[in-house]
């Protein structure tokens, strides 16, 4: 039996030679980690569009940035900071443009969830994650599937961490509602 | 209590991996290459320029700063020009004249082939630009095609910055 290299060990070939400006490893870097970059996207955006816009977002400065990686972490690890920095930048920059548009917007957007929704019975706990209202949904995603702590989370979107645990409280009393 | 670990069942039951609907690659692939192909004309303009205008952008013992931050009567205009016909270009167009400007001011202390190299970069971003803005302007309501229009004028600007700041940071 030969001594196969590990997927990390593959991985880190990989990631030398992307830093190198091969676009084939880099590819490759994506074709491994594009679905769990996506599903973070996905249930961060709550929107396709959005979602598949961040991904490649994420990529596209992953490439930008990869000489910074130093391989303390795993590539994955640092693929998903990457990606959660891009969404949260893009959400701090969509926030400060409906600010300055809209603010009745925003209370539309605190109705929970649209009735017909509501009656969908079918309506599993992905889309009921999508339906949650943006600032809600990002606390609750964050905290309950990615493993943030409050502290970071507050950190990050530049809130008190007391805001993140009412948004987190609020997200889940909605989905509550939305799944009974 | 209960409906709590519950939903953590089922959060915890929730795959880790989506795959997307399409393939996303194309469009990374295109922005890496716009970006790797800027990467050998940076080096050289930090290459050349290290060597060749290093004594010449050293300020004299007392000499001003070398780029004036504060409006001079040659800044460029606080409004767009009458071309930004899209709402959207607006603040892009913005953002360009004032990099446009201040890399103009750096222009003849540039070497002559970072200065070409430079140029030949900005005439395939214009390019792109105005491609984009042209298919933008003949189906306003495809959300792709402004996407695309804000990614070219994105990379004229990374290109601008980019330039400017290897030139003013020796």
């Amino acid at each position: 039996m030969t001594d196969a290299p590990s997927q990390p060990d593959v991985a880190r070939e990989e990631v030398r030679a992307a830093q190198a400006g091969d676009l084939r490893a880099f590819e490759a870097l994506y074709r491994a980690n594009v679905g769990r970059v996506y599903a973070l996207c996905l249930r961060l955006t709550g929107n396709r569009t959005d979602a598949e816009a961040a991904t490649q977002d994420a990529f596209a400065r992953a490439w930008e940035r990869l000489g910074t990686f130093r391989g303390d972490s795993s590539f994955r690890t640092w693929m998903h900071h990457v990606a959660v920095n891009v969404v949260l930048l893009r959400h701090r920059e969509t926030t400060r443009r409906l600010r300055r548009v809209e603010n009745v917007a925003d209370l539309e957007r605190l109705d929970p969830v649209a009735p017909s929704v509501r009656h969908d019975e079918r309506l599993d706990l992905e889309r009921a994650i999508a339906t949650l209202p943006e600032g809600a949904r990002i606390v609750f995603v964050l905290y309950e599937i990615e493993g943030f702590s409050h502290n970071e989370i507050a950190e990050r979107l530049g809130l008190a961490e007391n805001t993140s645990k009412a948004q987190l409280h609020r997200a889940r009393s909605l989905l509550r509602r939305v799944l009974e | 209590m209960k409906d709590e670990d519950r939903l953590r069942e089922r959060l915890r039951q929730l795959p880790r991996e989506v795959a997307p609907e399409r393939d996303l690659w194309p469009e990374v692939a295109r922005r890496a290459k716009a970006r790797r192909r800027r990467w050998p004309l940076l080096a050289a303009a930090s290459l050349a320029a290290a060597a060749a205008v290093v004594p010449m952008l050293r300020p004299a013992p007392q000499a001003p700063p070398p780029i004036a931050r504060a409006p001079l009567p040659s800044a460029p205009p606080s409004e767009p020009p009458e071309r930004a016909e899209l709402p959207e270009e607006a603040e892009y167009v913005r953002a360009l004249a004032s990099l446009e400007f201040e890399l103009e001011q750096r222009r003849p202390e540039m070497p002559e082939r970072a200065r070409q190299a430079v140029d030949e970069e900005l005439r395939t971003v214009d390019a792109a630009i105005a491609a984009s803005r042209a298919a933008r302007i003949a189906r306003p309501d495809d959300g792709e095609l402004a996407s695309d229009l804000a990614r070219a004028y994105e990379d004229k600007i990374d290109l601008l910055r980019e330039t400017t700041e290897l030139v003013t940071g020796i």
